[in-house]
Order: structure tokens, then sequence, then C-alpha cells
């Protein structure tokens, strides 16, 4: 019986490996190569360099701070999703009335493009004009320069990002409160367990491969944020909102550096791809078992 | 056991008047924080260019005018450009759902050799950067000869990562005595999986749905770099490339970008029956 | 488990989905998979940076062209000027680049190197008043690469009303550097956000241009005469850095503020801000908005100077149409057609011939603050036409960005950004 399961599983695998290799390895082998290139994306040529791009991307402040950045906005990015759109999703979860309309609303930021999430909130952040700093005012309190300010740039963004991503990211969380089997909830009532005891009994451990989807997916995501950056702030002011992938972005299409932008790609990568598996091995055994 | 003048949550708690007040409250105040910029924007689709930029925020248009509305969709290819982003969001969201249920269900359910290298690997593709292989992947859209079709929009994103990760978490979560008892009497695995997990799969596959069009619909540049005539654009691409335009038109774009959400949100309403009614069905019956 | 009584009433979802699915599979079955090939003619195939108005004046005269020209049929599509690069590049890499492809002002000494584009010396005959301006970035190695499109500066814009309010008189429009800050300090009233001068500094072409059209006036250089290293680490470097930083930080007389020079333009119509550096496309959005407004050529410092933009039709080297992309780039040249191109698009025409055109000339009547373009072009230089161009202006705006709004002193942001393109230039200008 096993080994008609391995062989169902590779059956089944199969034709999504085949794509994965055409669609998915032959970019991915390529670029890699490419990042032992000095190709300038405007010549035929290359030449071969070795270590050279990774060797002195060790060496460019530029990339360390922008990395150094990039962690922070995925910390301060992923605490807010696990604490706002957890609690989003318990409350859409209710039995309101209305509730529909609450949970649609929610998620109209997850549908608008980025192109119009920085128009509008480069005009939302307007040290003037804007509507958050307008807000502030009525309350008597002078608000930040926000994408003016290189200290205020990359919180900034976080709102805006947090603004987009907690209605999407409560989704996933509604779906996986909804897969959790009632009779638990009904059993541990009989034993007499409050609204508290229940969501830390019962929620939370059966949220698990939830919680760490979206971590993990937020994490992915957060570790290559390319799209707000682009859109907002151009990395600035003084490179206080440059982020990894923004900045692979602009060696590659602003000086060309192909090869030495794949090599930035592929130490995100490995950043990425060592983060996860500590994560899954953190909160994924339980959830795996 | 329900107490009167009490509202009873979905997983049984009793709340009181007072804390469903709070609720309420919470819920609206998000609301309202989401909302906002919305009404910013919608209202601006209504406002000459003069009357967007102004020192004084008027959230009402104080000369409502229709002309942003007609300008978008009889000077630029709106329409075309919506046609083209549903074509391609729509083709991306069935092949992913369809494509991540049979990739997802050998990761969750069956041991065999390899099993987690595997997994890793197809994760670990998410986490390159698509600016980097998005050369390469264009080279291969040419040698297929599929460079401004809609096969080369949609099939190098057919199968994502992301689906078969979020299936597989989704698969963890269902019961295994489902299947066990269906195991002993001697049933495949396939059919196991299209008869008795598919079913339970409603709530993931609409969530699945509503990612993979919304990622879609919003993607930019693996469009950008494909499209090549003004036929196939798609409409986020005429949203970036009218915003650079020197002399941008505020109000057109404000328009535009208000007919370009709609779409998804109408995919969100009517994927979202299915997602609570899948839900409904698989299990709330006390 | 009480579950699976339920099995049976569920079997209808996927179904249903299925259908829906199926449906949307077959609409799109429906649907043209590809364009069908033009057969017949020559086509050729553009990829402009214009959108919005401009992109539907430019599809006028293609089809205008199409329609005087039956062996040649032109198609264009558009893409944003920031996404037409990363655009084009992979399409050169692909093997699968238009036959003309729009070049925005800062890319034809590297593309010209690196032969993505041809010389247009034998296939396309400028007009001989055409602008002496265009010359060091379309011309790399003797041959000339680009053929200019349109030309497009910077000249101030003064808001008269605030000029007014201010006691100033609106017929004395500032002659100086010295001129501006006094009148721009006149005009600020700092607690009502009401600024005398309003300046770019985002990162990118638009800060970069701001920061030379200064710099011109100062009298400086971006770069050394034989273009292999920086020069703006100097006198005149550091009083213009410190011109834009200053108005900021010290005299107060602009917003602290991230602002696209478009940006600070769509605030005109608060009319609260009492300058501008203008580029003449957005005349007619400024008309728009009803305040009083004068242009005049931008303010002198050692002596007049202004930045002199272009953008240019350029043909690729994979291009199997050549000839027929020549004929439309020689057709545009035409001074009839080039000026009431610019007339029509609110640009500055490539030639002088095309600024003496009636097309161009019905354009200047009507539009007030056009005239101001015309009398800057004399003292307007552009961009030196390095290889490693597109890296220096990304730097030299990241300088002023952080010059403006990084809370450095301008001196020691200005060192850091010359040894950067320093770097820039020896790695990019490698054989």
């Amino acid at each position: 019986m096993q080994s008609g399961e391995a062989r169902f599983a590779w059956f089944s695998l199969l034709p999504a490996l085949l794509f994965f290799a055409i669609f998915v390895g032959f970019p991915v082998v390529y670029s890699f190569i490419l990042s032992f290139s000095d190709w300038n994306m405007t010549s035929s040529t290359a030449d071969w360099v070795g270590m050279a791009n990774y060797t002195s991307l060790l060496g460019d402040e530029e990339f360390l701070r922008s990395l150094l950045q990039t962690t922070l906005f995925t910390i301060a990015i992923t605490a807010c999703i696990l604490v706002f759109s957890l609690a989003a999703a318990l409350l859409l979860d209710l039995k309101l009335r209305y509730i529909q309309v609450y949970r649609t609303i929610l998620y109209f930021p997850a549908v608008t493009s980025m192109v119009a999430i920085g128009i509008v909130w480069v005009w939302m952040l307007d040290p003037e004009y804007g509507l958050i700093n307008q807000l502030l005012r009525i309350v008597v309190i002078e608000g930040p320069l926000w994408l003016a300010d290189p200290k205020m740039a990359l919180p900034a963004l976080v709102i805006t990002a947090a603004w987009r991503n907690v209605g999407y990211f409560a989704t996933i969380f509604l779906a996986g409160l909804q897969a959790i089997d009632l009779t638990y909830y009904e059993a541990a009532r009989m034993d007499g367990a409050g609204a508290w005891d229940c969501f830390r009994r019962i929620t939370l451990p059966l949220l698990r491969p939830t919680i760490l989807f979206v971590v993990v997916m937020s994490v992915i995501l957060s570790f290559q944020v390319f799209a707000l950056v682009y859109v907002m702030t151009g990395g600035g002011p003084a490179g206080s909102t440059s982020v990894i992938v923004f900045y692979l972005y602009q060696q590659a299409f602003t000086y060309f550096r192909m090869g030495y932008a794949s090599a930035v790609g592929y130490v995100l990568f490995v950043i990425v791809f060592v983060l996860t598996l500590v994560q899954f091995k953190l909160f994924g055994k339980q959830a795996d078992a | 056991m329900k107490r009167p003048g009490m509202l009873r949550t979905r997983t049984g708690d009793d709340h009181s008047r007072l804390m469903l007040l709070v609720l309420q409250a919470i819920l609206v105040a998000a609301a309202v924080i989401t909302l906002l910029p919305y009404v910013w924007m919608v209202s601006s689709s209504f406002k000459s260019n003069a009357d967007i930029i102004s020192a004084s925020i008027r959230l009402i248009p104080a000369h409502p005018i229709l002309d942003n509305y007609v300008t978008a969709l009889t000077r630029e290819p709106v329409l075309r450009a919506i046609l083209n982003s549903v074509v391609m969001a729509g083709g991306e969201t069935l092949a992913v759902v369809l494509t991540s249920i049979f990739t997802a269900y050998p990761f969750a359910r069956l041991h065999f050799r390899g099993r987690d290298t595997v997994f890793m690997l197809v994760l670990g593709a998410m986490m390159i950067p698509s600016q980097v292989t998005m050369i390469p992947t264009f080279m291969l859209m040419k040698w297929l000869g599929w460079i401004d079709t809609y096969q080369g929009l949609i099939v190098p994103r057919a199968v994502t990562p992301l689906g078969i990760f979020l299936m597989r978490q989704f698969l963890l979560t269902l019961p295994r005595e489902l299947e066990e008892a269906a195991l002993i009497d001697g049933c495949g695995r396939l059919r196991i999986l299209l008869q008795i997990c598919l079913p339970h799969l409603g709530p993931a596959a609409a969530t699945l749905a509503i990612f993979t069009f919304t990622a879609s619909w919003n993607e930019f540049f693996w469009p950008l770099i494909v499209v090549q005539s003004q036929e196939m654009q798609t409409i986020q691409m005429l949203i970036a490339a009218l915003k650079q335009a020197e002399a941008a038109d505020w109000g057109v774009i404000m328009a535009i970008i208000t007919l370009s959400v709609f779409p998804t949100l109408l995919i969100y309403l009517v994927l979202q029956r299915y997602f609570v009614k899948g839900v409904a069905m698989s299990g709330i019956k006390g | 488990m009480s579950r699976r009584n339920n099995e049976l009433s569920t079997g209808s979802i996927p179904r249903r989905a299925l259908i829906t699915a199926a449906a949307t599979g077959l609409a799109v079955a429906g649907l043209p998979w590809r364009a069908p090939a033009q057969t017949g003619k020559h086509t050729v195939t553009i990829w402009s940076h214009f959108a919005g108005t401009n992109y539907e004046i430019l599809k006028r005269y293609v089809a205008a062209f199409n329609e005087a020209t039956p062996d040649v049929e032109i198609k264009t599509t558009s893409f944003g000027p920031s996404e037409i690069l990363p655009k084009y590049l992979a399409a050169v890499a692909a093997g699968a680049a238009p036959d003309i492809f729009h070049a925005p002002g800062y890319v034809p000494p590297d593309f010209a190197r690196n032969k993505l584009i041809i010389p247009l010396d034998d296939l396309v005959k400028l007009d001989p008043s055409t602008l002496k301006n265009f010359d060091p970035i379309t011309i790399y190695d003797g041959q000339r690469f680009g053929v200019p499109v349109n030309a497009g500066l910077g000249a101030m814009c003064y808001n008269l009303d605030l000029f007014e309010k201010s006691g100033l008189d609106p017929s004395k429009l500032p002659e100086t550097w010295d001129d501006l800050i006094a009148a721009a300090g006149k005009m600020t009233k700092a607690a009502e956000n009401q600024w005398g001068l309003a300046l770019g500094n985002q990162p990118g072409f638009g800060t970069a241009q701001t920061y030379w059209s200064f710099m011109v006036a100062a009298g400086g250089d971006l770069v050394t005469p034989d273009g292999k290293a920086s020069a703006f680490n100097s006198e005149q470097g550091l009083e213009t850095l410190s011109f834009l930083a200053d108005a900021v930080n010290k005299e107060k007389i602009s917003p602290r503020k991230a602002y696209t020079d478009v940006q600070s333009w769509n605030e005109w119509g608060t009319n609260k801000i009492g300058s501008i550096l203008l580029y003449p496309v957005f005349t007619a959005n400024i008309l728009a908005t009803k305040v009083r407004t004068a242009s005049a050529p931008p303010p002198k410092k050692a002596q007049r100077g202004a930045h002199f933009a272009g953008n240019y039709w350029t043909i690729s080297s994979s291009s199997k149409n050549k000839e027929a992309a020549a004929k439309f780039c020689q057709w545009w040249v035409q001074p009839s057609i080039s000026g009431r191109w610019a007339g029509e698009s609110g640009a500055i025409p490539n030639s002088q011939a095309a600024i003496d055109d009636p097309g161009f000339k019905a354009f200047l009547a009507k539009n007030p603050l056009g005239q101001a373009f015309i009398d800057t072009i004399p003292f307007a230089r552009p961009f030196p036409g390095i290889v490693g161009l597109p890296g220096m202006i990304q730097i030299v705006s990241e300088m002023v960005q952080a010059a403006v709004l990084g809370g450095e002193t301008p001196k020691t942001t200005l060192a850091k950004a010359a040894t950067r393109v320093d770097q820039e230039l020896k790695r990019a200008q490698k054989a």
C-alpha cells in the first residue's frame, strides 16, 4: 500500500513538477548562472566573474543598509498582520447583521492596485494636505513629516502596507477559523470553558497551520516588498526606504548590472529560505503531525 | 442554551449587548479607516483637475462632473484593457486552483521519500524575486512564440507555490478520520481526493481563487514585459502609463482606477458566497 | 463524526464551480489568442513612452503618416516612461525589440555604445536648423543615434496673485537667485502652508534635471571634459546644492516635503505656491487652474542657465525594417510636422524652422506661458552625453533629496555623491 501511495503521489505531482522545471527551473538556473557574470543588459556578451558579485555585495554598504531596512519592515508588518488580521478575522467570524458588508469592505485594499494605493497614500501622508495630519490637527497634534522624514518614511510605508494587507490576511484567518470543527467547542463548553479558554485551547492550536502559512507568506512577501517603495518613495529620503528588491531593480535597470542584481536576488533567496525553514521547525512540527 | 438578549457567536460564545456594541464599533472604525482613501479616490474621479488639487479637502465634489469617465471610456482603451485583465486573471485563477489541489494533496497526506525536500524546493521558487527571473522567462516566451499572447500572460503562472502551500495547509486542517474510513473500504487515493476531500475544499478553493485573481489582476511587471501591442494591454499597464504622463490627468486616472476595482470586488463577492456556504455545509450543524 | 452525514449535500459546490470554470474557459477560448499578422507592406512597430493626451495626439500623427505612406504601416504601443526601459531591455535580450524605440533623454549614449541602436546619419536627414542643444546626447563617436521628437526645458512660473498680495511688483519678475530667494521669502507664510518656491526632490530624472538646471546657471559642470569623472564636487556644485537645501532648511521658503516635480506643479491650483520650475507639457494644466501666472527663463547666478531635455526616435539594431522606420523619422522632422506636433502636445519644437512654423506660432499665440521656454533655449544645456549617464542621474537626484530632507550638510552629501559617480562612471565605461 505504501508503494501504491508513492506511485500516486508522484503521478499527481509529475505534471506540476514538469511544469516547474520548464517555467521556474529554467529561469532560475539561467539567472543563477548570470549572477556569476558581469552581464550589463545592453551588451550581447558577458564575462564570467566567479564569486566577485557575491564578495562585493558583502562590502556594499547600500546593499547592507537595504537588507537591514527590509528586515525592520518585515518584522513590523508581520507583527501588525498577526495581531490585526487575527483580531479582524475573529470579529468577522461573528454572527452579526451586515457582517458580509464588513468582510467585503476590509478586503477592498487587497483588490486595489499598488499604483492606485501609491497615488492615494502619498496624498494621505502629505504633511500639509494629507488626511492623516489633518485629523491629527483636530486633536491638536502636529503630525510627523512622514515620507519627507528619513526616520518616519519606513514607518509610513509599514502603515500603508498594513492598511493594504490586514484585510487580505484576515480572509485567510477567517477561512482557517471556519475550517475548525465546531464539535471541539461544543465539547469544551460542556466542560464549562469560557471564551478566552476556547480561544487559547482550541482556536490557537488548531489555527496553527494557518498561522504558519500567514507568517511564512508575510515574511516571504515582505522581504520581497517592491511596489510600495517603487510607487511611493523611490527609496528616499536619503535612502531610508531602500529595500532589497528595490535595490536589485535599480542595479538591473538603472545601472544595467544584471549580473550583480541576480546575485542580490540569490542572497535574498538564501535569507528567506533559511528563515522559512526555521519557521517550519519552530511551529510547523505539530501542524504537520 | 441561548440566553435572551445575548449574541451567540459561531463558536458558541455568548456576548452581552454592551460587548456587542463595542465589537460593532470596532468593526465600523475599521471599515471607516479602510474606506476613507476610497472616498477620496471616487470623489476625485468626479472632479476637474483644478478641483482635485485644492487647499481645502472636500470629500463631496463642489462641482461634480462626469467628464473624467467620458474621457476614460472614449479616449483610453479601458474596456479592452479590463477584458484582457479578466481573461488573464480568470485563466490564471482556474489553472492555479486546479493544479494546486492535485499538487498539494500528496504533500499534505501521503508519505513518500523526498516529500519534504520537494515541497521546500517548490516553496523555494517563491523566494526568488521575479525581477531576477523575468528576463529568462521572457526568453522562454520568445522561443515558444508566446510573446504578446494570453498564453504568455497565463501559462508561466499556472502553477504557483503559493497555491500549493495554501491548499496543503488547508488539507492539513481536515480531520484524517474522513479519509481513513474510505481507505479501509479500499478506496484509491484519487477517489478519496475527488470524492471526500474536494467537497471540503470549498472555502480553500474560494480563498485561493480570490487571492489568485486579485494578485493576477494587480500584477503589473509580467504583463509589461510580455505584452507588445496596445490590444493586449492590461488595465494595470494602462493606469501605470497614464500616471506617468507628463501632463498627468488626475481625474481621468482616478476614474479608471475606480472602474478597475470593480471586477475584483465582484469576484470576491461571488466567491464569498461559496466560501461561506462551503463552510456552513461542512459542519455547522450543532 | 457528525460531519460525515453532510458529505452528500456538499457535492454541489465544486460542480457549480466547475460549470463556472468551464464557462470561463470557453469565453477565453473564444477570444483572439494572437493578433493577426499584417502582410503586404512593411509593418514598423513603435514603443512610445508618451501616455494619456500626448499619446492620443501621437496616434493621430501616426495615422496621418500611414495615410501618406502606402507601403509602410506603423503600429504603436505606449508604455510609461519609467517602465519602457526594463521593457525594452528585456525585449532586446530575447530578440523581440521594436523597430523604433522612443528613447528617454538619458539612454542614447549607453545604447549607442552597446550597439542596441543604429547610427542614423545615412538614413535620416535632419533639418539644418535642428537645435544644436541635442548634439551631446544624440551624437556618439561622431555619429547621430537619435532623431529628436521634441525638446523640453524648464522655465520659472510665478504666481502673480501672491506677488501682489505680498507687495511685490508683478511686472518685475526675479532676475537672479537672490531676487528669487527674496521674493519667495516675502510670499512665504509657513503657518498657512503658503510657500514661495516648490521644487522636486524625489529620486529620479526630474530632480536631477532641476539640479542641473540651476547648476548650469551657477556655471558648473557635472563631469570633466573627457566625461570620465565627476566634476560637481566644486564651488558651483556646492552653491547649487546649498541653494536647493537652504530653500527648505535655512531660508524656509520651500515646504519640507518629498516632492516629485509633477507633485510640486500639481499644487499650483491651491494658489499657495509662489513659484515653480515648470516643463512646457504642463502649461495647459497650469493655465487651467485659473491662477494668474507669468513665466520667465530661470534666474541667473554666474550666468543664465537651464536644463535642455529631449526625447528621441531611435532605430533598433535588430529591426528588419530599418528603411521603413527611417521613413517615419524623416517624415517627422519636417518643420511643418514637428512644429505642429510641438504646438499640439505642448512641447518645444526640435528645430528653429519648426519654431517658426505657423503650426507652432498658433500655439504660442494662445499660450501666454510658452514664450519664456523659447527664450530659454539659447542658454539651455543638456546632460553630458556620456556612457553611465542613467546611473549618474540617479545618484545626483538621490544627493539632492539627501541634502534637502536627509539632515546632512550639502558639503558631505556632495562629496559622497561625487565618489559614487566616479565609481559608477569607471564601472560603466570599462571597455
